[in-house]
């Protein structure tokens, strides 16, 4: 069943439409998707002007932010951004299509940003020069005289098909398969400067035949554990930072704010959480941030399923983080429709936020708790070895307006005080 | 954690899961649900069900039982991805943490399997794992779609029948109401006068230890874990090893009768550190994995006990029902040959012992032993009663005690579900109206 992005006129549909990881695909004709809401001061606009800048070198971001912020949304709308494209020859793809996040490896990166760019300018009807051709077909003879990644025989003419068939069936293979991963990775490792070249080659062939230059937009590299993130982005920054290509490398947020990631911080670029209040004035709302969640909703369903007053309560309890957002809003359907109502009223929404609540009492130490409190009465972004965590289970959340500071899940509030913590 | 009435009736915390799953199978979307349990028993009620209205939406059921971090059951989205009909099927998956650390990994690795394959499932966790989830896989707990909680403890009178011997060893369970009523109400009235002073802490430790057991078998489990407890306490305060040991294995025989799995087996495991040479917390263990459906851990803890005390009949029964479950008849018998040898009292032994004989074909055997059960067992014991016609091949009969049992403690389905002794009633209609699916695909 196809996805339709329409409004929702009941709750039933309402439920659907707030699914939490419902990917936000841009229309054919490039327009926004439907449900897309852009953000007050949008970070992303910062990462386009830094990526239609003049260059010397081609441009290398990190894009970060917590967990359901909505970077792959934003990826996906810079691909088809208009001024990106006239300037850039977009290869945007998921790196879980290339390689085993289980098991990543710099190398396999490496192989997944040339793979790619070969077979969607391939797809495109691109034909590259005969010597790159050969170029690259000498790398897949190195690689399949170790291991056989096209089965079957095809003519020696048949270059382009073989290669066609190669970078198809690499990915597959890497991800599937230890031996191949192990065989195709020493290949690369004996030869990386060759590789590497191999990629300026054709990124500078498709500049030559398009007048455009890749740029590479590698969604999910966030999804890797840490420690194998630190190995791809800290161990091997020199490797990933050298190939002439534009790429926009997705990081998590624990990387982003490692002290290691210092020497590259001016190279990131953050997706932070919409802000609802001002740092340290919890009753003072910010009206645009309010205005945005309240657009992201009556988006995806008519006002006049959800009471005003209950709205208000689901913005105020989803953070501004959209992921929060969408999980508030089906736990609070699911109560009005065991109610038999036809629209969700404010009870409703206070239920789900003690369901959230319910959900973090077993988890948060009382540590962690006392940790929280002292967020929440100063909103300081400090203490990142302990803050690191609760971040990344969005216990506390993280905002930027002039300053960067942080507070507590609104959700989580009323816990502070269940252990007569102090600040 | 303790395991709490929650304000919720679970009637309702039934419908939230069945209302998610439904508008998934609606709209054809993924739904990861969280079940958090403390007891075995709630879990079993509330999956019972969910499983009987799954069927009326024309869905089947699959059970996923991680056993440990090298069965490929552990990588859970990769399984569930690769299942024939999926789309036809809502998973219930367990036994997260004995997967760990690849169940965790996968989770959180594979996580988007679960969504791109538009997979229902509801994951069984413990207290301990819902606490350890967004630690271990934080990635895959921000999937989750929706948790619901079924921490209360079970009803008062719900306890496993299989290897439930030797529950409080040493006190006598067939005391009449009035007798134990008796009993209880003195010793309380005993502990409240004795002074909190350090030279009473050992007597006091013993009346605890022995209103334990009385409440153990009034099934007043809140009022064991209470008394068990402050034993442990007591007797670790007046140097009472042998009783701090002996009140830890109370304290799991209570925890495995609340279903409460991890707890009784921490509480084992102390019980053997403080007092390696004791049978009984071993045994313990032994019944507890049993339950758990670890065959070779229980084997192996029913071993260790029988090193420890030959004597002890309990370890045998224990032996016996784990290798009837694995189909390993003849050295089921011969267990339970030796523990009716050491404890000629016990009706269960007698039971098992002809159903083992049925199981490899010794009609004589298993004849005698019926009619040795026959005169043992107690009219109102329905569910031995059960078995005992089923092994005779009672059809009617042996349904006619389950659906008793059933009737007074509907948790025992899983336990019949899996009972070697009522296999021999699988095939009749009227079982499995009562017990539901089997343990496989449902």
């Amino acid at each position: 069943m196809k996805f339709e992005y329409v409004t929702a006129t009941n709750l039933e549909r309402a439920w659907l439409n707030f699914e939490l990881d419902l990917p936000l695909e841009v229309e054919p004709n490039g327009l926004p998707n439907p449900f897309y809401v852009d953000r007050p001061g949008n970070p992303v606009a910062e990462l386009e002007q830094a990526l239609l800048a003049p260059f010397y070198r081609l441009p290398k971001y990190f894009f970060s932010g917590h967990r359901g912020c909505g970077k792959s949304t934003e990826l996906r709308r810079l691909a088809v951004n208009p001024d990106i494209c006239a300037r850039f020859w977009p290869v945007h793809f998921t790196i879980q299509d290339e390689a085993d996040i289980n098991n990543l490896d710099y190398r396999d990166v490496l192989l997944a940003i040339g793979g790619q760019m070969y077979r969607q300018y391939r797809a495109g009807s691109g034909r590259l020069p005969k010597q790159l051709l050969s170029e690259l077909d000498q790398f897949r003879g190195r690689v399949e005289k170790e291991v056989t990644i096209t089965p079957g025989r095809l003519a020696e003419s048949e270059v382009e098909a073989k290669l066609d068939a190669f970078f198809a069936q690499a990915g597959l293979k890497l991800k599937l398969e230890p031996r191949v991963r192990t065989v195709v990775r020493q290949v690369i490792e004996e030869g990386i400067s060759g590789l590497i070249e191999l990629l300026n080659t054709t990124s500078a062939a498709i500049y030559e035949r398009t007048g455009r230059w890749p740029l590479v937009l590698i969604d999910d590299l966030d999804k890797p554990d840490l420690g194998r993130a630190c190995e791809i982005f800290y161990d091997h920054r020199g490797v990933m930072l050298q190939p002439n290509v534009a790429i926009v490398y997705t990081v998590s947020s624990p990387i982003f704010y490692s002290p290691e990631f210092e020497a590259i911080r001016d190279r990131a670029i953050f997706l932070p959480n919409v802000t609802l209040h001002l740092r340290r004035k919890p009753d003072e709302r910010d009206a645009e941030g309010y205005c945005t969640m309240r657009t992201f909703v009556h988006k995806r369903m008519q006002p006049d399923l959800i009471a005003p007053d209950a709205l208000e309560e689901v913005i105020h309890t989803s953070g501004g983080v959209f992921r929060e957002m969408c999980r508030v809003m089906r736990y609070a359907i699911g109560r009005a429709r065991v109610k038999g109502q036809p629209c969700v009223d404010l009870e409703d929404v206070q239920r789900a936020g003690s369901e959230i609540r319910n959900e973090y009492r077993r988890i948060l130490t009382l540590e962690q708790r006392q940790l929280l409190a002292e967020v929440h009465t100063h909103n300081r972004l400090d203490q990142p070895d302990k803050l690191g965590p609760l971040m990344q289970i969005l216990a506390a959340l993280e905002y930027r307006n002039a300053e960067n500071w942080c507070d507590v899940h609104p959700a989580l509030v009323p816990l502070l005080s269940e252990e007569r913590v102090t600040p | 954690m303790n395991a709490t009435r929650p304000d919720e009736p679970f009637d309702e915390r039934v419908e939230r899961l069945k209302q998610e799953l439904a508008l998934a199978l609606q709209w054809d979307r993924p739904s990861i649900l969280l079940a958090v349990y403390a007891s075995m028993f709630v879990r079993a009620d509330a999956e019972a069900v969910l499983e009987v209205w799954l069927r009326e939406q024309g869905q089947a059921v699959a059970r996923v039982q991680v056993s440990g971090p090298d069965d490929p059951a552990a990588d859970v989205p990769l399984v569930l991805r690769e299942w024939p009909d999926r789309a036809r099927t809502v998973f219930f998956v367990s036994g997260l943490r004995q997967g760990a650390p690849t169940t965790w990994n996968a989770l959180n690795v594979r996580r988007e399997y679960l969504v791109d394959g538009r997979i229902r499932v509801v994951f069984w966790v413990t207290e301990g794992e819902a606490a350890e989830l967004p630690q271990r896989a934080p990635d895959f707990w921000a999937f989750r779609h929706r948790v619901v909680e079924f921490v209360e403890p079970p009803e008062v009178g719900r306890v496993a029948y299989i290897a439930g011997e030797l529950a409080w060893e040493g006190f006598e369970e067939r005391l009449s109401p009035e007798e134990r009523e008796a009993r209880i109400a003195f010793r309380e009235e005993l502990l409240s006068e004795l002074p909190d002073v350090p030279e009473t802490a050992a007597a006091r430790a013993q009346l605890h230890y022995t209103l334990g057991s009385l409440y153990f078998f009034a099934r007043q489990y809140e009022a064991v874990l209470r008394h068990a407890q402050a034993a442990c306490d007591l007797a670790g305060q007046a140097g009472e090893v042998w009783l701090q040991a002996r009140a830890l294995n109370g304290l799991g025989n209570v925890y495995r009768a609340l279903g409460r799995y991890e707890e009784a087996i921490a509480a084992y495991q102390r019980a053997i550190a403080l007092d390696p040479k004791d049978a009984y917390p071993h045994n313990g263990l032994g019944n507890a994995y049993d339950e758990l459906g670890w065959h070779e851990e229980a084997i192996a803890a029913y071993q260790q006990a029988i090193i420890l005390d030959p004597k002890l009949a309990a370890p045998y029964n224990g032996l016996g029902h784990v290798y009837s479950e694995l189909g390993r008849h003849e050295e089921a018998v011969a267990a339970y040959r030796r523990a009716v040898k050491l404890d000629p009292g016990n009706v269960a032994s007698y039971v098992r012992l002809a159903g083992g004989y049925r199981h490899i074909g010794d009609a004589n055997a298993q004849a005698r032993y019926i009619a040795e059960a026959r005169r043992l067992l107690q009219p109102d014991d329905d569910y031995n009663q059960a078995c005992l016609e089923s092994i005779a091949g009672n059809v009617g009969a042996a349904l006619e005690h389950l659906t008793r049992v059933l009737e007074k403690v509907p948790g025992n389905r899983e336990w019949a579900r899996v009972d070697p002794d009522l296999a021999f009633i699988h095939d009749a209609p009227r079982f499995r109206e009562l017990v539901g699916g089997g343990c496989g695909e449902g």
